[in-house]
């Protein structure tokens, strides 16, 4: 289902691409050149992003993370959350059964946040393609802020469900 | 530690998969990105985006928040929109709220993690877009002045 919606949206695209072609063809022909540059630029990319993702998926399993969820206390335990939604890969939905299971058990929605966020912060097999488009430097401070921030959630969130709670 | 060398098939093939399900969509954006750069001036963009830390900021996160799929496109929207002269306050709330807001998701994290959860965290994601853009790139621009 989902593989084909992505293809009719590319049909669309190109749909799009023809009907412009007979209005305007100089503006078609200087889109595909930029087109073919934009690819050249990003496909090499992704053999690079196929072997982190592999290596994530080998190392980072749902048991592992879900362990380290309940692993330590105080701040070494948002460190290890942080870092856990950093590692976990593929789509968030697929992480909500998980995050429900441990809410069930007792983990608070703080830490649920901060570990959602900490996935936004920072996608190591992402990385190339961001490097390929900001400074370094950028992407440091990006990140750390993101990190800092990960955690700032997840402590307002805690605060405002204990209060909802008493 | 020793490999498990059907896990590690699998988890290349997973990868695999994960990618080949995403070049439509790649294919798709790419063909967008290039159509609309080509075709929009770059001083359009002026009229849009005006300099403005917090408006600009507001802008990108909206436009981050109502944005689907993958974050690896909204490093290469973000990528395109910095070259066409668009902000980088404007780029980064974008980029931010892209991954951390889930307009679309919205119904399943509500109804698996709850309403509240799901309400509370998207509208911090929102706002936090917007704080964390500003502070990158007031850190970036100190940084740009120490060296």
């Amino acid at each position: 289902m989902k593989k084909n919606r992505s293809i009719y949206f590319m049909l669309i695209v190109i749909l799009i691409y023809v009907v412009l072609f007979f209005i305007n063809k100089n503006l078609i022909i200087n889109s595909l050149k930029f087109f073919m540059s934009l690819i050249i630029k990003i496909v090499p990319l992704f053999l690079l992003i196929l072997v982190l993702m592999a290596l994530l998926n080998y190392f980072m399993h749902r048991e592992r993370i879900e362990r380290l969820f309940v692993s330590r206390k105080g701040i070494r335990r948002w460190a290890i959350i942080v870092i856990a939604g950093i590692l976990s890969s593929g789509p968030v939905f697929m992480w909500f059964p998980l995050l429900r299971n441990l809410r069930k058990k007792g983990v608070e929605y703080g830490y649920l946040a901060c570990f959602m966020y900490g996935r936004s912060a920072l996608k190591i097999p992402l990385l190339p393609m961001f490097i390929a488009y900001f400074d370094i430097a950028y992407i440091v401070v990006m990140m750390t802020v993101m990190i800092i921030m990960a955690v700032v959630q997840g402590l307002i969130i805690n605060i405002l469900f204990r209060k909802f709670t008493e | 530690m020793e490999l498990d060398y059907q896990r590690f098939r699998d988890s290349f093939s997973k990868a695999g998969l994960n990618l080949w399900r995403l070049a439509p969509l790649l294919i798709g954006t790419a063909l967008l990105i290039a159509l609309i750069t080509t075709a929009i001036s770059k001083e359009a963009y002026s009229t849009i985006f005006t300099n403005n830390l917090f408006l600009d900021s507001f802008i990108g996160a909206f436009i981050g928040s109502v944005s689907v799929g993958n974050p690896l496109f909204s490093y290469i929207i973000g990528g395109e929109m910095v070259d066409n002269g668009i902000g980088l306050i404007a780029v980064t709330a974008f980029i931010i709220a892209w991954s951390t807001v889930g307009i679309i998701q919205f119904p399943a994290e509500s109804m698996i993690l709850g309403k509240r959860f799901a309400l509370i965290r998207n509208i911090l994601g929102f706002a936090f877009a917007i704080i964390s853009a500003i502070f990158i790139v007031i850190i970036i621009n100190i940084l740009g002045v120490l060296v």
